[in-house]
């Protein structure tokens, strides 16, 4: 019994740890901060909206007059249809636009990933299966496939969220299974499976934490395209129609005139809300690609030395090679001193050769 | 004449860590007809070097410095990039080492040698061997033409059927042997060939240095072999230029570089080598790596791996000395090594 | 290339047509135990339980579900073979295909614009941008590009009506209708229908453009760091020889890929946009038929989307196969 809590406890505390350092490794990417802090005041407007918000925009009872103009009463004005106040509205659309997103974005990350190592690692019919009906799900077009399963199951939340999942996850098995392939064939795995090794322990201990990084990235990327897919979705009027989201304020604002009447706060407001929760987790995709994968680094650190380099400094370093009694072990760049500490220290920590370092 | 003289060539890269530098002033000479080979581990700066006599070097990042480059007798040091297109492909060309990588996948083997024709042959006039030479006005044609002779002299069978292929259609030595072709096809006075053999199998290895030796001497091209692997070079090479970490340690006519090497460093690499008539019980290796480019030591760069080492190694650089019978070489210690090996 | 991978690629595309039609017509009635139950007339008062299931069987015989589900899938596999995707419930009862025949063309004026403007630009910018590597150009492709992946099209598509169309009124926020019905090829009616186009092709085209420049510039880049480049550089070639010969030839591969990836959704990627500029395509004739539950309509557009982009992504496995000479038909997944 005690074991059994030490063991559950240790592994918590793992797991615990992993995302902590997760997190901060993101914080220290530049890109990937700006990601995080818009996330968490998303987040944040999600959770305590009613706090934040003026008014209830659910609650009949707390409508205005229709099409107010901005004010201190009403920040961004009140919606020409019903008289709901604006602003209280885009505070509750995080919660929708959010929670569809990441949970969907979640779901997929686990469908895609089962099925991608299952097809890559098991092979043989379990791979033809997949694959082919990746294939047919690839060629049917997506959204006249959700608006059609849409208009059969309903438009509830649960059903958005699985139908969103059930034709979302090809693209991550596809890249999930030559992920896989790769490292089928690798020694390790191989020495592994010749030890004794069975196919569940393998595919626990070495082919998922390989693919954990892709996964935890395109989770992220597929969370904001799904996010992109329920504005659109809610716009076309056939999301859920009790929540209240920013597609459907899009929608309203066009349906009902605001731009005849010139209201552009009501276009621009929902879709800046859209433009910002879809921003931060492309944001924090990319930053993790990069993260995961230096060799994708955008190098501009060459440039940013040059500026540094006096050509007096460079003379000094040629000059030394003339002269034998002045040769000097090290030349590091004397204003580059900063950045090449952090450089070092990146380097140590990725363990990648810099590619620059010549032939 | 000359076919190459470099003096004091000196690559450095800027990075974000710091100043690496490549080629730290190194002088070369090639005679016409020779075949000069420069050795040295991975990373000393040996392919740098090719590169920056090509003027192949992109700058930035590389920076290049050069007293005197002067190529059959021409100065090229202050040529243009577009004058040096003009020289690059005919008076000087390249080998690469991995063939694959090395040809473009997309187009036919055939089309690649004939851009050189293209750019630089005079395709005007066939030439048919007999030093008559008759006006041509297909330069297409001609180009191609002279492609599958090329082709043939390589030792290609089928040139006309090869010509189409495409480079993943043909084997690793058939590869390596369409990029001499190339090399040779404007008969330049210099090739550089940039450790030609290593992606092959040994047997592949052999039959291909026999092509290029046969045809260096053949069409008494010069000949600049940078390679890592001292027994191809045994046979090849007239002089051995041995490079350390960017800066020649030693230089010396390939007999008397076998016979009594004086550098500790050109010992170590000759220790490495298997003999069959190997009376050793092991091999004899060099501690440790080549130094960080950016972080190399103080004195002379080869000490802290130099079991001879003494307190004036650690504190400056030896010049390149130079000795009786053209040897050079680049060490404090080399006549009291010599004593203490008697 | 063999001609067993040409056969064998097109029996593929044949079994995957056959699963999505039979999807297509399975889709509708999941849980549905009689599909046609959502026609029913309301039973009157005064009709007898026996008449008024009399006049559901007249229902079902009228919308084509009347027997057993698979007896409909074998008269609907049997029609489709024909060439016949069934009749519209829309009043007049059409066929599907005159529904889609009638539409198909203005969906097509705008998607393929769309994609030639966004090829043509995108590639031009995606070069200079790699030429320019490091510079300003460059960044700032970089971050248009996660700027416009971030903004749906129907976000920019509704800011250009509200500013072009409504505050400055210098095109059309709405589409004209009366362009559909006057349309007789000359050059006034096409030069209307390029008028009233303009908005919703440039909508679409930001995003394509832009992503269209940032695979090229990264294709182009990763291309002139491959050793061939320095070699045909080491024949002495012109710069134009290196740049066009070399490198563009071998960028374009990944390029080709991603423009065949775009016909297959020509048809099918234009529904939100079609809506805001009540734009009489087929995503507009999709919404309208989910708005009526027309379902042998949808499955219809369904169908033909699918047929389509089954078409194009085996002709794209074909250029490809043209173009990449290591690749054979049927091998690249």
């Amino acid at each position: 019994m005690k074991d059994i809590l030490v063991k559950t406890g240790r592994f918590l505390l793992r797991i615990l740890f992993g995302i902590g350092s997760f997190f901060k490794k993101l914080w220290k990417h530049k890109q990937g901060r700006i990601g995080l802090i818009i996330v968490g005041i998303l987040a944040v407007c999600a959770i305590f909206a009613p706090l934040i918000a003026p008014y209830d925009p659910y609650d009949v009872t707390q409508r205005a007059e229709k099409g107010l103009l901005p004010s201190w009463q009403h920040l961004l004005g009140t919606s020409i249809t019903t008289g709901q106040d604006i602003f209280s509205m885009l505070i509750y659309g995080t919660r929708s636009s959010l929670s569809i997103g990441v949970i969907t974005g979640i779901t997929i990350a686990i469908l895609g990933s089962l099925l991608g190592i299952a097809a890559g690692y098991i092979g043989g019919w379990v791979d033809t299966i997949i694959m082919r009906v990746v294939d047919v799900l690839l060629v049917i077009p997506t959204l006249p496939l959700v608006i059609v399963m849409t208009n059969v199951l309903g438009t509830s939340y649960v059903v958005i969220v699985i139908v969103f999942a059930a034709f979302g996850w090809t693209g991550l098995a596809r890249v999930i299974r030559s992920q896989v392939m790769l490292i089928k064939n690798t020694n390790y795995v191989k020495a592994a499976e010749l030890m004794g090794a069975s196919k569940w322990y393998i595919m626990w201990r070495h082919i998922l934490p390989a693919v954990s990084n892709l996964l935890i990235m395109s989770t992220a990327l597929t969370s904001a395209g799904i996010m992109v897919a329920e504005a659109g979705l809610s716009f076309l009027g056939l999301g859920n129609p009790e929540a209240i989201s920013w597609g459907k304020m899009l929608a309203d604002a066009q349906s009902s005139g605001a731009m005849l009447f010139g209201h552009w706060w009501s276009i621009l407001a929902p879709g800046v809300g859209i433009f910002l929760a879809v921003y931060s987790f492309m944001r924090i995709g990319l930053a993790l690609e990069e993260i995961l994968n230096p060799r994708m680094r955008k190098g501009s650190s060459m440039i940013k030395v040059f500026k540094h380099l006096n050509n007096k400094y460079l003379e000094e370093v040629f000059a030394s090679m003339d002269d034998n009694s002045k040769m000097k072990g090290e030349y590091v760049a004397e204003g580059a001193q900063e950045e090449v500490a952090a450089a070092a220290e990146e380097k140590s920590e990725t363990g990648v050769k810099d590619e620059s370092a010549g032939s | 004449m000359k076919a190459l003289e470099v003096k004091n060539l000196k690559v450095v890269f800027p990075t974000a860590m710091g100043i690496v530098r490549a080629v730290e002033g190194i002088d070369i000479e090639i005679e016409q007809g020779e075949c000069v080979a420069i050795v040295g581990e991975s990373g000393c700066g040996k392919s740098v070097t090719s590169l920056a006599v090509m003027k192949l070097l992109s700058t930035p990042p590389a920076i290049m410095r050069v007293d005197k480059m002067e190529l059959g007798g021409v100065n090229i040091k202050d040529l243009s990039d577009k004058q040096m297109q003009k020289v690059r492909g005919k008076d000087i060309s390249m080998i690469f080492q991995d063939a694959l990588t090395a040809l473009n996948p997309v187009m036919p083997i055939g089309k690649q040698i004939d851009e050189i024709f293209l750019a630089h042959g005079n395709l005007n006039f066939e030439t048919d061997g007999e030093g008559s030479e008759h006006k041509h006005f297909n330069r297409k044609k001609e180009a191609k033409r002279r492609t599958i002779e090329a082709l043939k002299l390589v030792g290609i069978s089928d040139a006309e059927v090869r010509y189409k292929a495409y480079p993943h259609q043909l084997s690793g030595g058939m590869r390596q042997r369409v990029l001499i072709a190339m090399a040779f096809a404007c008969n330049p006075h210099l090739i550089i060939a940039d450790e030609p053999t290593t992606a092959l199998d040994v047997t592949i290895q052999a039959q291909v240095l026999d092509i290029l030796k046969n045809l260096q001497k053949e069409r008494k091209t010069s000949l600049m072999l940078i390679t890592h692997d001292l027994s191809i070079v045994m046979n090849m090479a007239d002089e051995i230029y041995v490079m350390y970490s960017g800066k020649i340690v030693e230089r010396a006519k390939t007999r008397d570089l076998f016979v009594k090497p004086l550098h500790p460093y050109t010992m170590g690499l000759l220790g490495s080598i298997a003999r069959l008539d190997d009376e050793r019980g092991r091999f004899v290796q060099i501690p440790s790596s080549l130094p960080n480019p950016m972080h190399k030591p103080q004195g002379c760069y080869f000490h802290p791996r130099c079991q001879y080492a003494t307190e004036k190694c650690k504190q400056e650089m030896p010049c390149l000395e130079e000795l009786p019978g053209g040897r050079y070489v680049r060490c404090w210690n080399y006549k009291e090594i010599e004593h203490a090996k008697r | 290339m063999k001609a067993s991978y040409v056969i064998k690629r097109i029996l593929l595309t044949v079994l995957i047509f056959f699963i999505v039609v039979t999807l297509c017509f399975f889709i509708p009635r999941i849980g549905v135990t009689d599909p046609a139950s959502r026609y029913y007339p309301p039973q009157p008062a005064t009709m007898s339980d026996e008449d008024y299931e009399v006049l559901k069987e007249i229902t079902r015989e009228q919308y084509g579900l009347d027997g057993t589900t698979f007896e409909q899938y074998i008269r609907y596999m049997g029609q489709l073979f024909q060439g016949d995707l069934g009749t519209s419930y829309q009043s007049g009862s059409p066929s599907v295909i005159d529904c889609i025949a009638e539409c198909l063309p203005w969906t097509l004026v705008l998607s393929v614009t769309n994609l030639l403007i966004s090829l043509v630009i995108g590639v031009i910018i995606g070069t200079m941008a790699a030429w320019k590597r490091g510079r300003w150009q460059d960044k700032a492709l970089l971050n248009a590009s996660t700027f416009t992946t971030a903004l749906p099209s129907f976000f920019i598509a509704l800011l250009l009506s509200f500013y072009l169309g409504f505050e400055w009124e210098i095109f059309p926020a709405y589409t004209d209708q009366n362009m559909v019905s006057n349309f007789d090829w000359s050059w006034q009616a096409i030069s209307t229908v390029m008028y009233n186009a303009a908005l919703p092709i440039f909508s679409m085209a930001i995003g394509g453009i832009v992503s269209y420049g940032q695979s090229t510039r990264n294709s182009v880049i990763a291309v002139s760091g491959d050793e061939f480049i320095l070699t045909a550089k080491a024949k002495g070639l012109s710069n134009n020889k290196v740049i066009y010969g070399h490198t563009l030839r071998n960028a374009m591969l990944p390029i080709v890929t991603q423009f065949g990836m775009n016909i297959s959704g020509l048809i099918g990627g234009s529904v939100v946009i079609e809506k805001i500029f009540n734009w009489n395509g087929m995503g507009t004739l999709f919404l309208t038929a989910n708005g009526n539950n027309d379902y042998p309509l949808m499955m219809g557009i369904m169908i033909f989307m699918s047929a389509f982009a089954l078409v194009a992504n085996l002709l794209t496995d074909f250029v490809y196969s043209l173009l990449d000479p290591r690749v054979t038909l049927g091998e690249r997944r």
